[in-house]
């Protein structure tokens, strides 16, 4: 169907196109990646492209082949091609793109798309997936006076090619603030600063940026970033949004990049450090990174589902942090611009899918796996103890051979199969042993346990009693029984053995049920405190029928050393908060059994003083069934086979005592585990399972739509030759691991991740990167705007050995970072946006640099670097307007002390609702991975610093400081614009802040109680030597400075 | 908006030289006239997305967080009293995902709602004893039995429903309008939350996030507690004409920065200073009903004059929509049923039903109801089945995504209809399906928009609220 739909003017066209083409000016050849894959991504990829579902008319025009063979592209001949009479067809039915789509090519898109098939219709790879080569500097540049290095030649070229020219360097006071504010977030220290201003040479800035970044405050600033990047947060994220401990991960990126750490390292630990050989405590913390993800353990949700959800989480923002790639497109089909075919986003999700952390968090802090970080005091018997588990867990993991032989001698008829030491209470409450307990009267003998006629049942009044031995609370105990929950589930007391101390705070134990099925265990220390134990509903109790609990408590004074079994299977418990306990004395006393239960029933309830072991609580669970089969005369070969491993479990548990003695020993150091743990810091890490890494190939994405499975793999784009995965026995590639995935994407033939990273380092300088999409270098992604720039970058970093600080010199100490900001109209209808650098950069401070250049210019600064997250000011009720009822972060305590003086790299973040102060200048929610903020200018920004306390109160201390060291208003108004911006006032400046000065003094002289009250404004007490008065005033004009649009930007 | 940066960067230095160093006293009004409110955010704004005529101006949601039962309120079941305890057959149930609270429950015992159902008016609507106010407007109410969504559970469920996308990041129904139609005032926030008190349920502020629409956009969420918005107030000690004094200071000095440098982001910040300003008086006025008389006050019920109640915020949603707040909306919580629901739901709909009646009276009077889009509905529904206990007067009813309804009011809204019917469980949709996506884009068609054409790019794609492939389709059948 290929006859002329050509209109007359397309041959005028082609003719010019074909006179175009004979031009012996080689520069003619248009570039495919330049001028044609632009054009063919916007207007045609969507429907005729990588995309396998949506594509039309089975034509493909992402691939030259594919193009070529169907005709749509006939090299060289441009008339023939099916493509161009398409896109110039008169037929509004023919004609591409459909008009539907609201897309449209312009002629002169048409004619460049038709020159460049008559030219041959060369592709080109995309240009960011070929990997960069340093590009040839020998040819001599024009204004090479100017250019310090290599960065300033790429700059330097470009705005000649648009007849632009730089400006001058600019002011040394301006230049070394805005070098502070970009390698450290912080201001100049004035010591470092005087000394530049004394020494302008080349050599001493290079020296001033190389101090810079050897700071201990650098890593901190550079770590924000990254933060961002890695969706880091102190809460879940999700539905309760609780705590969520992780802030050493935090602590590590700050140590990280104060160290210079190589980038490559840096990806490794992060991505694998747990399947690095015999890896160090700090590579472990290191892949929290996979772990920052929201998560959530909302009632009613799906397990399944919650699992493909992190993963899909996880892929993009590996994609999106070291890819630039927007691999999230292709979880419901293939990617509909970039190479990635669904297929393979579950082959990167493969890497994810194998780690141990369950799909619900618990909404506790440490929901596994997790490494523990104990506090000084506890290091070395906490290091002891796990040596010593670690040991007895390996001897315990050898299982017993002699379990047959013991079988054909055996002469055992158990009653029970638990050893009878420490056991503190035996109620058999069986018909024939009757005789050892006083019954209630309304309790009847039940008739339907598993075991038969066992267990008695309550009836209104309930309520047995029983004596009970002194106890401490730092010691273990285990409570086991048979419970037959009610007809219908109803709160219940199953055990109370607690009384009131003499100012009415409860001390002791108690065992209740809830109407969802739930089990509290409950224990108070008489001084107001209480750990908990909760089996939550979705979790628990049948009703109306016979199930085997068995509660323990380790010692170890906290929740976490309560856990709660059912029928053989330890409960997850919510243990949303750590809740700690002391150590005291519970006096004998009256153990209350059955307070409330109607057609409830209870049987063989045992309390011991140890730590019953996992063993022991599935067979007190099935003591019936053993001993059923112990007394069967079935040889061992022939017992049914879950007969034959119960048989077993209690061989190894009873009978073969080395087994039994090192089971006994690791519950004996249990409790002091428990102890130790709870009072430990712990952070989230990545653990792999056994298996391959797989996953199933969703349907749109759909949880439970599986289509086909699949391994560990990369795109295929982006392979590798010579990546080291090792090859199995056949000479196959074994499947990928999380820890080659790590080590491909630091491959030095890698042609993304040095090219991303040198990017956002970039963008973190001169506020836009290179490439200005800087989450997407794909096939929508922006061209760079120094292609060439960014390619040498690229290849610096990696050749350099992936050195961030090397880079980040590099740029500091360039020409074209040292311009002035001024902006002239020639400039801003040149180079409207700074792509060309024709200025330096000049750009608002991101939310934590404005609060922390505050916070350091009034001296409020606590420059403490690491630990857990703080609480500064924020309004009241921001949390509890949220929050569901029993978040642990629903009610905002607010620090105070030093607390409220740290860098905000420390603000506790919660997701669901973010620091207020921070929000306003646009910082992210911390949801998902952010790499590029936006940056707004809004009249909240101006209500933030005009009244935040935490902005008053640094004014307030801006201005004592300027009283206290000086003493006329000009030498103030000079101390305070110096101080707070690093460059020496200007006349205008000075004269216009004394007769301000002399205005507040007036307001506050005739108001005195609006002075007191604005100089009380925070937490630190005024300085009661100075005139309230006047310090009120310089407190509005040191606000006035720190709101000064010189003061909030670069 | 002047695109040009030359003819900008002119109009700045003409300014510039207007107001000149001695303009010290720079006033309110003055500045005023310049102001640019997004001068630094993305193209937007000035009502260049209205791709047909508008019938709605504004919006006001009532959104009851938590998932109201739309068995009890609004979708009327009688048949269901002869299924009392009866198992829900499995031919209607079809083996449908349930939530992991009730898929252990050992059967799906069928809850007739126990409350009295009532026709009213020409519409000769059924609705329950529950909400008599919200029954006796039927006739300007649209109802819809069959809105449907896929999740499940409350996290995703309110997060697809307010941004298109179960997963947190896109921006919101409000960002997306503010984004599309701009602002019709000067002195307010196009889109405006009020949080009613905590309840129940957890809200995000996602919830009314940009995504990755400028944060221009984001809902300012007004507080019951302290500053109504965020540090609106000056510190103590510092009154309006202190504040004043120390701006035109500050002023002074940001003009000097713009002689030195030209950055046109600063005349930006100046003109932001401004509107801080402006909007500490226009706030406090916008929030204080002191002026409100009596018969006014007792059409939004007994708590209109209490900050935090239902009453109150549809109170300030009216006095929003007078001062032309472009989209408004209220979160009230509590409604998540799953035991006792009877009870519950008692107290939740005594508070909404007289205020949300009140709410569409008081703008009908005023003339605003015209072009004021109002809804009332929640995140999903509940299942017929009880979870839990069951009883004639106590059950509680688990998460349902297959149907629910809703009720739409004002411009653009064909009063008295009804649109879409479940099957006589209430359980799954008997025709005419709305999913959330259609709702939104119904929504988006009564302000002028086309859902298919407010597109973003990012990453790659054109994001739309409605999704970048799905399909959705207006209701037609409840415009009007």
């Amino acid at each position: 169907m290929k006859y002329c739909t050509c209109p007359g003017w397309l041959c005028c066209l082609l003719l010019l196109a074909a006179a175009h083409g004979g031009d012996t000016d080689a520069n003619s050849t248009i570039g495919f990646n330049d001028a044609i894959r632009p054009l063919l991504s916007e207007h045609c990829f969507a429907c005729h492209g990588p995309d396998a579902a949506s594509r039309k008319g089975e034509l493909r025009l992402d691939i030259r082949d594919a193009a070529v063979d169907s005709g749509a592209i006939i090299p060289g001949d441009a008339v023939s091609s099916e493509l161009v009479a398409r896109i110039t067809s008169d037929d509004p039915e023919l004609l591409m793109p459909p008009a539907d789509t609201g897309k449209a090519l312009t002629a002169q898109e048409r004619q460049l798309l038709a020159r460049w098939i008559q030219e041959g219709a060369e592709y080109q790879k995309h240009w960011a997936f070929i990997k960069p080569e340093r590009p040839d500097l020998s040819e001599p540049q024009a204004g090479d006076d100017w250019a310090v290095n290599a960065i300033d030649h790429f700059v330097r070229r470009k705005m000649q090619q648009q007849g632009l020219s730089p400006n001058a360097s600019a002011d040394h006071h301006v230049l070394a603030r805005r070098a502070a504010l970009d390698v450290t977030g912080l201001p100049p220290e004035p010591e470092l600063l005087q000394r530049l201003i004394a020494d302008p040479s080349d050599d001493a800035w290079s020296a001033y940026v190389a101090r810079l970044l050897q700071s201990p405050h650098a890593g901190e600033h550079r770590a924000r970033f990254w933060l961002d990047a890695a969706r880091y947060g102190d809460t879940h994220g999700m539905h309760v949004d609780n705590y969520r401990e992780i802030w050493p991960y935090r602590d590590w990126v700050i140590r990280a990049f104060n160290s210079n750490m190589p980038f490559d390292q840096f990806v490794i630990e992060q991505i694998a450090g747990d399947l690095l050989p015999d890896p160090t405590q700090d590579q472990l913390i290191a892949t929290g990174f996979s772990r920052c993800n929201i998560t959530t353990s909302e009632g009613g949700a799906i397990p399944a589902e919650l699992d493909v959800r992190y993963m899909v989480d996880r892929v993009e923002t590996t994609a999106t942090v070291f890819l630039g790639l927007t691999a999230g497109c292709a979880v419901c089909h293939d990617h509909k611009y970039d190479p990635i075919s669904q297929r393979e986003f579950y082959q990167l999700g493969a890497f994810f899918n194998n780690t141990t952390t369950p799909a619900m968090d618990g909404n506790q802090k440490d929901t596994p796996p997790v490494v523990t970080l104990p506090s000084e005091e506890f290091r070395l018997e906490w290091n002891e103890l796990m040596r010593s588990r670690r040991e007895l867990r390996e001897q315990l993991q050898q299982t017993p051979t002699g379990a047959a032989a013991w079988w054909a001698r055996r002469t055992e008829s158990v009653q029970h199969p638990i050893s009878p030491d420490g056991l503190i209470l035996s109620y058999p409450l069986t018909e024939a042993d009757q005789e050892t307990v006083a019954l209630p009267e309304s309790a009847t003998w039940a008739t339907e346990h598993p075991a038969g006629r066992r267990g008695m049942r309550f009836g209104e009044q309930g309520r047995l009693t029983a004596e009970l031995p002194d106890f401490r609370t730092d010691q273990p105990l285990s409570v086991s029984f048979w419970y037959r929950t009610p007809d219908r589930l109803m709160s219940t007391t199953l055990f109370d053995y607690t009384t009131e101390t003499d100012d009415g705070k409860k001390a002791g134990w108690i065992i209740t049920a809830n109407t969802q099925g739930g089990l509290t265990f409950e224990l108070h220390d008489g001084k107001g405190h209480q750990i908990r134990g909760k089996l939550p509903g979705e979790d628990a109790l049948k009703p109306r029928s016979w199930q085997h609990v068995s509660v323990r408590y380790s010692g170890g004074l906290s929740n976490s050393s309560i856990n709660i079994w059912v029928d053989g299977r330890q409960g997850v418990l919510r243990n949303a908060s750590e809740d700690l306990i002391e150590a005291i004395d519970l006096p004998s006393g009256t153990l209350r059994v059955a307070t409330k239960m109607p057609t409830a029933g209870l049987s063989d309830i045992r309390i011991v003083d140890h730590w019953v072991t996992d063993e022991e609580a599935q067979l007190l669970a099935q003591d019936h069934v053993l001993n059923g089969i112990l007394q069967s005369n079935i040889n061992w070969d022939s017992l049914d086979p879950a007969h034959r491993d119960l048989a077993a479990l209690y061989h190894r548990t009873v009978v073969d005592s080395d087994y039994a003695a090192a089971l006994s020993s690791f519950a004996a150091g249990q409790g002091r585990r428990d102890f130790i743990y709870s009072r430990s810091t712990t952070t989230l890490v990545m653990q792999e399972r056994a298996s391959a890494p797989r996953a199933a190939v969703l349907e749109r994405g759909e949880y439970n739509k599986p289509l086909e499975e699949v391994t560990s793999a990369v795109p295929a784009v982006l392979r590798i030759e010579d990546d080291g995965v090792p090859l199995n026995g056949a000479g196959q590639r074994s499947p990928m691991t999380r820890l080659d995935l790590a080590r491909w994407l630091v491959h030095p033939d890698h042609p993304l991740t040095a090219r991303v990273m040198v990017n956002r380092l970039w963008q973190s300088v001169f506020g836009t990167g290179l490439v200005k999409s800087s989450e997407d270098f794909g096939v929508m992604g922006e061209r760079p705007s120094h292609p060439e720039l960014l390619d040498w970058l690229a290849v610096e970093f990696v050749e350099s050995g992936w050195d961030v600080d090397h880079i980040m010199h590099l740029i500091l100490t360039s020409s074209a970072y040292r311009q002035s900001a001024a902006v002239t109209a020639e400039k801003l209808a040149g180079d409207p946006n700074n792509r060309l650098l024709t200025r330096g950069p000049r750009i608002r401070l991101d939310a934590e640099v404005v609060r922390d250049q505050a916070l350091a210019v009034s001296g409020l600064l606590r420059r403490t670097i690491g630990g857990p997250s703080v609480r500064p000011y924020q309004p009241d009720g921001l949390w509890k307007v949220v929050a569901i009822t029993g978040s642990n972060t629903r009610v905002f305590q607010r620090d105070s002390g030093d607390a409220l003086y740290r860098r905000s790299v420390y603000s506790f973040w919660k997701r669901t609702s973010p620091p207020p102060s921070m929000a306003a200048f646009n910082a992210p929610t911390r949801e998902q991975c952010t790499v590029r903020r936006e940056r707004t200018n809004t009249p909240m920004q101006a209500l933030v610093l005009l009244n935040d306390p935490q902005f008053v109160e640094c004014a307030r201390h801006l201005a004592e400081n300027a009283i206290r060291t000086q003493d006329k208003d000009a030498a103030r108004a000079e101390w305070i614009l110096m101080t707070a911006l690093s460059h020496p006032a200007s006349g205008a400046d000075v004269v216009e802040i004394t007769a301000a000065a002399k205005q507040f003094l007036a307001v506050f002289r005739q108001k005195p109680e609006a002075a007191t009250e604005l100089i009380n404004t925070g937490e630190s007490v005024p300085d009661a030597g100075l005139d309230a008065a006047e310090l009120a005033a310089w407190t509005m004009i040191a606000n006035v400075v720190m709101n000064r649009d010189d003061f909030i930007n670069k | 908006m002047n695109t040009d940066p030359v003819d900008r960067w002119i109009n700045l230095e003409t300014r510039r030289q207007f107001f000149g160093r001695q303009a010290k006293g720079l006033g309110a009004a003055a500045l005023a006239s310049m102001m640019n409110r997004q001068a630094n955010a993305a193209p937007s704004s000035d009502e260049n997305h209205r791709h047909f005529p508008a019938r709605a101006k504004r919006v006001i949601w009532l959104f009851m967080a938590g998932a109201p039962s739309h068995l009890d309120t609004l979708d009327y079941k009688p048949q269901m009293n002869d299924w009392y305890n009866k198992d829900l057959p499995e031919s209607v149930r079809k083996g449908q995902r349930l939530t992991n609270m009730t898929a252990s429950q050992s059967r799906f015992p069928i809850a007739p709602s126990m409350f009295r159902f009532d026709q009213y008016g020409d519409s000769g609507k059924w609705v329950s004893e529950l909400l008599p106010n919200t029954g006796s407007m039927s006739d300007d109410t649209a109802t819809i039995h069959t809105v449907w969504t896929e999740a499940i559970n409350h996290d995703p469920a309110i997060t697809f429903i307010q941004t298109g996308n179960q997963i947190p990041g896109k921006p919101t129904l409000g960002a997306w309008i503010s984004y599309g139609l701009g602002s019709m005032n000067r002195n307010l926030p196009e889109f405006v939350v009020l949080n009613c008190e905590p309840r129940g349920q957890a809200l995000y502020s996602r919830l009314w996030g940009s995504g990755f629409l400028p944060s221009t956009h984001a809902g300012v969420a007004f507080r019951a507690q302290g500053d109504p918005v965020l540090y609106l107030s000056n510190p103590g000690g510092v009154d309006q004409g202190t504040r004043r004094l120390m701006l035109d200071r500050l002023q002074s000095m940001n003009h000097r920065i713009f002689d030195d440098l030209g950055d046109p982001e600063t005349q930006t910040r100046i003109a932001q200073y401004e509107m801080a300003f402006r909007m500490q008086s226009s706030v406090p006025d916008l929030v204080d009903v002191s002026g409100e008389p009596q018969h006014i006050l007792d059409m939004y019920g007994d708590e209109a004059l209490k900050p935090g109640t239902f009453g109150h915020n549809c109170l300030l949603a009216r006095r929003m929509a007078e001062r032309d707040v472009r989209f408004i909306q209220i979160f009230h919580r509590g409604w998540d049923h799953h035991s006792g629901l009877p009870s519950s739901i008692r107290r939740q709909t005594k508070e909404v039903d007289k205020p949300a009646w009140g709410l569409v009276q008081d703008l009908k009077q005023r003339g605003l109801l015209d072009d004021t889009l109002v809804i009332w509905g929640g995140e999903f529904g509940r299942t017929i089945y009880s979870q839990g206990t069951l009883a004639r007067k106590n059950y509680g009813r688990d998460h349902h995504p297959k149907c629910y309804s809703m009720w739409l009011a004002g411009g653009g809204i064909k009063g008295g209809t009804t649109y879409g019917e479940t099957d006589e469980f209430g359980y799954n949709i008997a025709r005419d399906p709305v999913h959330i996506r259609d709702l939104n884009a119904t929504i988006l068609h009564t302000l002028g928009i086309d859902h298919e054409r407010l597109t973003v790019r990012h990453r790659g794609l054109d994001e739309r609220l409605t999704g970048v492939q799905e399909t959705a389709q207006p209701v037609s059948a409840i415009l009007s």
